[in-house]
C-alpha cells in the first residue's frame, strides 16, 4: 500500500478562544459609556449584566438572576469561565476567601478555570516550563504553600544571602516578597549545589565547550550560573566555619579544610567573578571569553573540593530524619552515574520531610516536578493531601472541562 | 485505507543531561491511531517532541528538570488511542491510571510519520528500509530566551513516510533530537491493535 505524501488532516483545535457571539445590548453600552459610567448603570438596575460564563451546580446563570448581587455581578462580565458548585461558593470566591478556585494566567493555559481543594494540602506536580504553582498560588488567591525552588535548609551567612538574592524576583511574583525563603522551602538547595557542580565539571575541566553554556545554545547555562552563585556563597561559609574552628583549637574536618583552602587560594580571582554575575543569566556567557577561561582552572579547584562537603552532608543532613541521613550515607558515591543517583534520592527525602511538614502545619499548597510528586505517591501520601498532575490528566480535565462549559454557553 | 504500524527511535539531547532515547510504536488504521512510548515518558514529554518550536522537545531547562533527566529510567508504557473523527483520546500511563485527553495534540503525534508537503526541492537521494527516499532541508526559527534560534531539519521521507527527521541547532548548540523510524509494516494492523486492552 503507497500513501499520498502528505500528513494526516484533522479537526481544529477544539480549545481555541471563546465562542465569540454579538455582543448585546449591555455590552454594546459598555463600550459606548464607558466602563465606570456602566458600573454607575449596573448599580442602579441590575438587570443588563453581560454574563454567560458563571455555573453553578453545572447550570448556566441566567442574566436576569437574582443571586448576582453587586459582589458577584463584576465575575459576570469578564468572559471568563467559572463553574461553582453552589451559590455560597460563588459569594465566597467573589468576595476573595476562597483559595482553591481561579483562572490561569498563562502562558499555559490562560484562562482555564482550575478547582484544586479546599481542604488538606493541594499536592502540584508540574512541569517547570508548563503550569506551575507560580501561576497557581496567585491565580486561586494563596500565599500559603511551599515550593521547590526555595530553600527548606537553615542556613545564614553568606549562602542565605545569595539564595535570597536568586530567588526574591520568583517571591514577589508569588506575593510574599520580602518574607522568609524557609516558610516556602519545598526542598534542599544543597543537592541541586551538589549536581550543578558535578555537571559542571566537564566544563572547568575543558572536556565539554563552555560555550553550551551560552544562552543561545542551551538552557543549562542558566541554572548553573545561578547555583555556581550559591555554591561559592557557601564555599565562603566554609571557609569562616573553618577559620573559627582553628581559632578555638576544635578539629576541623578534612573535606571542609581543603574546600577553605580553595578559597583561600582562588578569592581574589573567583570573588569578582561569581559575585558580578547576574540574577538569571547564562554562565557562558561571560565564561567563554578569553579573560575568564583563565578561570576554568580555579573553578575545577572549587568543583573538585565541594563535592566531598556535599557528600559529607548528605549523610548528616539537619534538616532529615536520622534514618534518613544513615541511608544516604550508605549509598555509594564513587561514580558520576552512584552520585546522580544519590542527589536524586537526597531531594526525595527532602520533598518528604517537606510533605510531613506541610501536613502538620496547615500548608495549603506543595509544588513540585511531577517526578518528585510520583515518587511522593509511590511511597504512600497521607491523609488529607490531594495530588494534581499538573503535567497531563488534571491540567488536562481542567482545560476539557473549562472548554465544555464555554461550547454550551448561551 | 491506511494500515501501518511504525516502530521508532527518538533520541534526544540535551547536555549536561545524557541522551534519552525512547522507543516508540504508531499504528494507523484508517482514521484510527494508537501511540506507545516505550519508555514511559509522560504525557507532556511525547506531545512535547511535536510542539516545541526549536523541535528538540520537551527537554530540561531547570536545575531540578536536569536532574532528574540525569537519573531517568524507563517507567513501562505509556499508551495513547485517538481517532481523527473524535475530539477525545485515551491516555494510558505506565502505572495504568487512564484518562481522557484533547485528541489534537495526540494526532500530531501520531502523524510525525507522516511527510508534510515540502516547499523545497530534495537535497539529496538516500536508501532507507529498502525504500528510495529523498532528503529535505528546512528550518524552524524564533526567539527562546529572548534570543533567535534557528534549527535544521533534516527529513528523510520515501513514500509518504517520514523515514528519519533529525533536528539540529543551526548555530552549533548541542541540542538535538533525533527520529528514526526502525521498522515499517504497512497492511498489518489489526482492529485488536487499537482496541484498548
Amino acid at each position: 500500500m503507497r500513501l499520498r505524501a502528505t500528513a494526516p488532516t484533522h479537526r481544529p483545535a477544539a480549545r481555541g478562544g471563546p465562542e465569540e457571539s454579538s455582543l448585546d445590548a449591555a455590552s454594546a453600552l459598555q463600550s459606548r459609556i464607558g466602563n465606570r459610567a456602566f458600573g454607575d448603570l449596573v448599580a442602579r438596575n441590575p438587570v443588563p449584566t453581560v454574563q454567560r460564563w458563571i455555573f453553578i451546580a453545572g447550570t448556566q446563570v441566567g442574566r436576569r438572576d437574582a443571586r448576582l448581587d453587586a459582589t458577584t455581578r463584576p465575575l459576570a462580565r469578564d468572559r471568563k469561565v467559572r463553574d461553582y458548585v453552589d451559590d455560597a461558593e460563588m459569594n465566597a470566591h467573589a468576595s476573595g476567601t476562597t483559595d482553591y478556585l481561579g483562572h490561569l494566567p498563562g502562558p499555559t493555559s490562560r484562562n482555564t478555570w482550575v478547582r484544586f481543594s479546599p481542604t488538606g494540602v493541594n499536592l502540584l506536580g508540574e512541569n517547570h516550563t508548563q503550569v506551575t504553582l507560580e501561576q497557581v498560588a496567585p491565580a486561586v488567591g494563596s500565599t500559603n504553600f511551599t515550593y521547590e525552588p526555595f530553600s527548606r535548609d537553615v542556613v545564614g551567612g553568606a549562602t542565605a544571602t545569595a539564595m535570597d538574592t536568586e530567588t526574591s524576583g520568583r517571591m514577589t511574583r508569588m506575593g510574599v516578597g520580602g518574607g522568609n525563603q524557609r516558610d516556602h522551602g519545598g526542598e534542599s538547595v544543597f543537592p541541586k549545589l551538589a549536581y550543578n557542580m558535578e555537571a559542571l565539571t566537564p566544563y572547568f575541566s575543558g572536556a565539554s565547550p563552555v560555550s553550551e553554556l551560552r544562552r543561545r545554545n542551551g538552557y543549562f547555562g542558566q541554572p548553573a550560573q545561578r547555583y555556581l552563585k550559591v555554591t561559592w556563597a557557601h564555599a565562603k561559609d566554609v571557609a569562616l566555619e573553618v577559620a573559627m574552628l582553628q581559632a578555638t583549637a576544635q578539629a576541623v574536618p578534612p573535606a571542609k579544610q581543603a574546600l577553605a583552602t580553595v578559597v583561600a587560594n582562588h578569592r581574589a580571582a573567583l570573588e569578582p567573578y561569581i559575585t558580578g554575575l547576574a540574577v538569571d543569566g547564562w554562565l557562558g556567557d561571560t565564561l567563554d571569553t578569553r579573560r575568564n577561561r583563565a578561570l576554568l582552572p580555579a573553578l575545577l579547584d572549587l568543583a573538585n573540593a565541594f563535592m566531598p562537603v556535599m557528600i559529607a552532608r548528605a549523610g548528616a543532613d539537619p534538616g532529615l530524619s536520622s534514618a534518613q541521613q544513615t541511608a544516604l550515607g550508605g549509598m555509594p558515591t564513587g561514580t558520576h552515574a552512584e552520585r546522580g543517583a544519590m542527589f536524586s534520592a537526597w531531594r526525595n527525602m527532602h520533598f518528604e520531610q517537606a510533605l510531613t511538614d506541610a501536613v502538620a502545619n496547615g500548608v495549603r499548597y506543595q509544588g513540585m516536578g511531577m517526578a518528585h510528586l510520583a515518587h511522593l505517591q509511590s511511597q504512600g501520601l497521607p491523609g488529607g493531601t490531594h495530588p494534581f498532575d499538573m503535567t497531563a490528566a488534571d491540567i488536562q480535565g481542567f482545560e476539557r472541562a473549562t472548554a465544555r462549559l464555554r461550547r454550551i454557553a448561551r | 485505507m491506511r494500515n501501518v504500524r511504525l516502530d521508532l527511535l527518538v533520541t534526544r539531547t540535551a547536555p549536561p543531561a545524557p541522551a534519552l532515547s525512547t522507543p516508540m510504536t504508531i499504528w494507523w488504521l484508517g482514521e484510527r491511531y494508537r501511540v506507545r512510548d516505550g519508555y514511559g515518558r509522560g504525557y507532556a514529554e511525547i506531545v512535547g517532541d511535536v510542539t516545541e518550536p526549536r523541535g528538540f522537545g520537551l527537554v530540561p531547562r531547570t536545575i531540578g528538570e536536569f536532574m532528574d533527566a540525569t537519573a531517568s529510567t524507563p517507567r513501562g508504557e505509556t499508551d495513547l488511542w485517538g481517532d481523527l473523527a473524535s475530539p477525545d483520546a485515551m491516555v494510558r500511563e505506565p502505572s495504568g491510571r487512564e484518562w481522557e485527553a484533547d485528541s489534537v495534540d495526540i494526532a500530531r503525534v501520531a502523524g510525525q510519520v507522516f511527510a508534510p508537503r515540502f516547499s523545497t526541492a530534495p537535497t539529496a537521494r538516500d536508501s532507507r528500509l529498502g525504500r528510495d527516499a529523498w532528503e529535505y532541508r528546512s528550518f524552524l526559527e524564533g526567539r527562546d530566551n529572548g534570543v533567535k534560534f534557528r534549527s535544521l531539519v533534516r527529513t528523510l521521507v520515501a513514500d509518504g513516510y517520514v523515514l528519519m527527521r533529525e533536528v539540529t541547532d543551526a548555530r552549533g548548540g548541542p541540542m538535538s533530537r533525533l527520529m528514526e523510524v526502525t521498522e515499517l509494516d504497512e497492511g498489518s494492523v489489526t482492529e485488536g491493535d487499537l482496541r484498548p486492552s
